[in-house]
C-alpha cells in the first residue's frame, strides 16, 4: 500500500509542474505590459520598478519561471489590484465558503444519487426508470446558473409566506454574526491574531457551528446553503445516479449475486450487501471527477446567491480584469483538483486490491 | 419540384434492388430528415471555422466563398443533397452499413429525442428571420400598437385574453421581443457549439493519432501535455484564457475549443492504439504501405465511433460552456443575442420579471439536452457489443 501511494505521488509531481508551467505561459500572454495589467492603468513607474524586480521580468525566461515557482511555493500569487492585498490573503477569506458549498453540494448529490440509481436499475426497464433516466438527463443539460435562480425565485418568492420558503441569498440572516470557535476555545486572542488555518477553519460555517456547540448558527447556514447546495449538486446527482445504475446493472448480472439469491438470502442482503457494495467502486473516481465540475458550479452559483467565496471573487475580478487573481484561482483549484483526485486514487487502491497490486 | 420527385420515385425502385433489408417509406424520410440535419450543421462549422481563420484573408474569402452561397440556401441545398446521399447508399454496398447504422439510430428513443430536438433549433437559426416576430435589436419603445410600461413586460398572448401586442415570451430590459432574440440566439449557440467542437475533433485527434502511431517520446511528450491540460477544471480554464486574450464570443468559442482537445486526443490515441495492433494493419505494413496510409486508411475509419458519440455529447457541452462564460460577460457582447447573455442582463430582476432568466435558460437546456439524448442515441446504436444484448 505505502509503495502503491508513494508511486501515486510521483507521478502527480510532473502534472504540478505542468500545471504552473501553464499558468505561468498564460500570465505571460497578457497582452500589453505585464505590469500595467497586473497593477492596473494607473501603477507608477516606480510601483512598476519594483514589481519588474519582484518578478523577475528582466531576467531571461527561464529565471522568470523559477522565481514564479519559488514564490507560489512560498504562498505568494500576487497581489490583487481589484480588492487590494495579496491574492493569497483573499484566497483564506474566501475559499472555505466555496468549499463547504461544494461539500455540502456533493453530500446532496450522493445522498440523492446513489439511492436514486440502485432503485432505477432494481426496476430495470420500468416506469420508474424511465422517468429518473429521463430526470437524470435534463440534470445533466441544465445550466447551473439558471436552476439557481429559479430555484431562487421558487422558494424565495413563490413560497415566501409557506413554511417551505428559503433565503434567496447571502450566507447568514442579515446583520447576524457568530464568534469564531478560536475565540471561544481561547486559541487566539482576537480576530487579528489568528493563523490563516483557524480563520480558514473558522469561515466553514457549519463546521465552526459545531465546534461552537451553536444550534442557532448551524440552522441558519443550513437554510441559507440549501438552495445553492441543490443547484450545484443537480449535474454531479444526475451523473452520479447514471453511474451507479448502469454499475449496479452489471454487477446485479453477475454469477455470485445469483449464488447469493440461490441462497436464500434476503432482497435486501442481495442488493444492498452482496451488489451494491461492489457497484459503488467505480461511483467513487466519478465522484473525484466531478470536483471540476463542482468547483465550476460554485463559481456560477455563488453570485446568484451572494454568497463571497473565490466564484464571486473570480466573478469581480474577471469584470475587473484582475489577472492576478484569475490566475491566482485557476491555479489553486487546479493544484486542489489534482490532489482530490490522487486521494480517490488511493481510496481506490484501498477499497479494491486490484487496483494496488496491479 | 420535379428533381425530388424522380429522387423519390428511385428511393422506390432501388428499395426492390438493395440488399440491405428494406427501409419504410416513413423511416426513409426522417433518415433523409437527419442527414439533412448533419450536412446542414457540418456547413455551419466550416464556415465558422473559416470565419475564425481571417475573413478578411483573400484565400480564406474565396474557400468560404461557395460555403456561404450554400449556407445561404441552407435547407434548399441540404435537403435535396440528403436524397441523393440516400439514394447513392442504397446503390452501393459499402454505403448501405451506413444507412443500416441510421435506421438502428432512429429505432432508439433518445436518439430520435435528440434529432426533434436538433431540428428544430437548426430550423429555428436558419429561419429566424422568417419565424421572429420582431427585429431582434430593435426597442419596442416608440413602436406603433405598443401600450403600457414596455421594458422588462411579461409575455402578452391575445389568444390568451391579452390586449396588447402579440409577445410570446414578453420583451427584454430594453424593450426587445424576447421569443425573436431567443430565436436568432440559435445560430450563435449552434455556431460556437458545432465549431468548437470540430476545432477540438481536428487538433485533438491529429494529436491523438501521432500520439498512438508513432509511441515512445512523443507520445510521451503529447500526452503528459494532455493530462496537464486535464488536470485544469475546464471552465476555470477556459475563463482564464478568455480573461486573458478578451472577452468575445470567437475567443470563448477558441478557449472551449481548447479545453476539450485533451478529450479527444486520449479518445483516438486509445483507439490507434487498439487498432494498430490488429493483423489487417500488419498486413498492409509487410505490403509496404506509408504511415500516412496506414492511419487516414485503415487506421483513423476505425477510431470513428467513439469520435462520433463524443462529439455530439461535446456539442451540448459546448453550447453549456458557452452560456456559462456569457452568462459570466466572457463570451458575447450586447446587442448580440446569445442566451447566456441574455439570461445574464435579467438575473437581477429575477423576483420581478421571472421570464427573462425563465426562457433563455430554457432553450439552453433543451438544445443540451438535444445533443446528449443523441449522443446517447449514436453510443447504443454504433457499439456492436451492445447491440447483441
Amino acid at each position: 500500500m505505502t509503495t502503491f501511494i508513494l508511486r501515486r505521488i510521483v507521478l502527480a509531481v510532473p502534472v504540478l509542474l505542468g500545471i504552473l508551467l501553464v499558468t505561468f505561459i498564460l500570465g505571460r500572454s497578457i497582452p500589453g505590459d505585464p505590469c500595467k495589467a497586473m497593477l492596473g492603468e494607473k501603477a507608477t513607474a516606480e510601483v512598476c520598478d519594483a514589481f519588474s524586480e519582484r518578478h523577475g521580468l528582466n531576467e531571461p525566461i527561464l529565471t522568470q519561471f523559477a522565481i514564479y515557482i519559488t514564490n507560489v511555493v512560498r504562498g505568494d500569487l500576487g497581489e490583487s489590484f481589484r480588492f487590494g492585498g495579496p491574492v493569497t490573503d483573499l484566497l483564506v477569506e474566501r475559499l472555505p465558503v466555496t468549499v463547504e458549498l461544494a461539500i455540502t453540494a456533493l453530500i446532496f448529490a450522493v445522498i440523492v444519487g446513489i439511492p436514486m440509481g440502485i432503485v432505477s436499475a432494481y426496476r430495470y426497464n420500468s416506469k420508474l426508470d424511465l422517468v429518473t433516466m429521463v430526470g437524470a438527463n435534463v440534470g445533466v443539460s441544465m445550466p447551473v446558473f439558471w436552476l439557481g435562480l429559479m430555484l431562487a425565485f421558487i422558494f424565495g418568492v413563490l413560497l415566501k409566506d409557506t413554511p417551505f420558503s428559503l433565503p434567496p441569498s447571502g450566507r447568514l440572516s442579515p446583520g447576524v454574526t457568530y464568534a469564531p470557535f478560536y475565540l471561544t476555545w481561547g486559541l487566539a486572542s482576537s480576530e487579528n491574531a489568528a493563523s490563516g488555518l483557524l480563520i480558514f477553519l473558522s469561515r466553514l460555517n457549519i463546521l465552526n457551528s459545531i465546534l461552537t456547540l451553536n444550534g442557532t448558527q448551524f440552522v441558519d447556514t443550513m437554510r441559507h446553503l440549501l438552495l445553492p447546495a441543490m443547484a450545484v449538486g443537480t449535474i454531479p446527482l444526475s451523473i452520479v445516479a447514471r453511474m451507479t445504475r448502469s454499475s449496479v446493472l452489471e454487477v446485479l448480472n453477475q454469477d455470485y449475486v445469483r449464488t447469493a439469491r440461490a441462497k436464500g438470502l434476503s432482497e435486501y442482503r442481495v442488493v444492498i450487501r452482496h451488489a451494491v457494495s461492489n457497484a459503488l467502486l467505480p461511483v467513487v473516481t466519478i465522484i473525484g471527477l466531478n470536483f471540476g465540475g463542482l468547483i465550476a458550479g460554485a463559481v456560477l452559483t455563488e453570485t446568484i446567491f451572494g454568497f463571497a467565496g473565490i466564484g464571486k471573487t473570480l466573478f469581480e475580478g474577471i469584470t475587473a480584469r484582475d489577472y492576478s487573481l484569475v490566475q491566482g484561482v485557476t491555479l489553486v483549484t487546479a493544484i486542489a483538483f489534482v490532489v482530490i483526485n490522487l486521494l480517490v486514487d488511493v481510496l481506490y487502491g484501498y477499497l479494491d486490491p486490484r487496483i494496488r497490486l496491479n | 419540384m420535379a428533381s425530388i420527385g424522380t429522387a423519390v420515385a428511385s428511393l422506390r425502385t432501388s428499395e426492390q434492388h438493395s440488399k440491405v433489408k428494406s427501409i419504410p417509406l416513413g423511416r426513409a424520410a426522417i433518415i433523409v430528415f437527419f442527414i439533412s440535419l448533419l450536412l446542414r450543421a457540418l456547413l455551419i462549422g466550416i464556415l465558422s471555422l473559416l470565419g475564425l481563420l481571417g475573413s478578411t484573408n483573400p484565400i480564406i474569402a474565396t474557400i468560404s466563398a461557395p460555403f456561404n452561397l450554400l449556407n445561404g440556401l441552407n435547407f434548399l441545398v441540404a435537403i435535396p443533397a440528403a436524397l441523393a446521399i440516400y439514394v447513392w447508399a442504397q446503390r452501393t454496398e459499402e454505403a448501405s452499413i451506413f444507412l443500416e447504422t441510421m435506421n438502428n439510430l432512429l429505432r432508439n428513443r433518445s436518439a430520435i429525442g435528440g434529432v426533434v430536438l436538433i431540428g428544430i433549433l437548426l430550423i429555428a437559426g436558419d429561419f429566424a428571420p422568417a419565424i421572429a416576430t420582431h427585429d431582434p435589436i430593435l426597442s419596442m419603445i416608440g413602436q406603433p400598437g405598443e401600450t403600457g410600461r414596455l421594458p422588462a413586460k411579461p409575455p402578452c398572448i391575445p389568444a390568451f385574453g391579452c390586449t396588447d401586442t402579440l409577445h410570446l415570451m414578453g420583451l427584454d430590459l430594453n424593450a426587445r421581443d424576447l421569443f425573436s432574440r431567443l430565436v436568432f440566439g440559435a445560430q450563435t449557440s449552434l455556431r460556437v457549439g458545432i465549431a468548437s467542437v470540430m476545432f477540438s475533433i481536428i487538433i485533438g485527434s491529429t494529436l491523438g493519432l501521432i500520439s498512438g502511431y508513432a509511441g515512445s517520446w512523443t507520445d510521451n511528450l503529447i500526452m503528459r501535455f494532455m493530462d496537464v491540460l486535464l488536470a485544469f477544471p475546464s471552465l476555470l480554464l477556459a475563463i482564464t484564457i478568455v480573461t486573458i486574450k478578451g472577452p468575445g464570443i470567437e475567443n470563448a468559442l477558441l478557449a472551449i475549443a481548447i479545453v476539450s482537445i485533451p478529450v479527444y486526443a486520449r479518445l483516438i490515441r486509445a483507439s490507434v492504439l487498439a487498432v494498430k495492433e490488429y493483423e489487417f494493419v500488419t498486413a498492409e505494413r509487410a505490403l509496404g504501405a506509408s504511415a500516412i496510409r496506414i492511419i487516414f486508411a485503415q487506421i483513423l475509419p476505425n477510431t470513428l465511433t467513439p469520435l462520433i458519440v463524443q462529439g455530439a455529447l461535446g456539442i451540448g457541452g459546448a453550447v453549456l460552456e458557452t452560456a456559462s462564460l456569457s452568462f459570466l460577460g466572457l463570451g458575447a457582447q450586447p446587442p448580440l443575442p446569445e442566451w447566456g447573455q441574455m439570461l445574464s442582463e435579467g438575473r437581477n430582476y429575477v423576483f420581478t420579471a421571472p421570464h427573462l432568466v425563465f426562457f433563455p435558460g430554457l432553450a439552453i437546456m433543451l438544445t443540451v439536452l438535444g445533443f446528449n439524448l443523441l449522443g446517447d442515441g449514436l453510443r447504443d446504436a454504433l457499439d456492436p457489443r451492445l447491440n447483441r444484448n
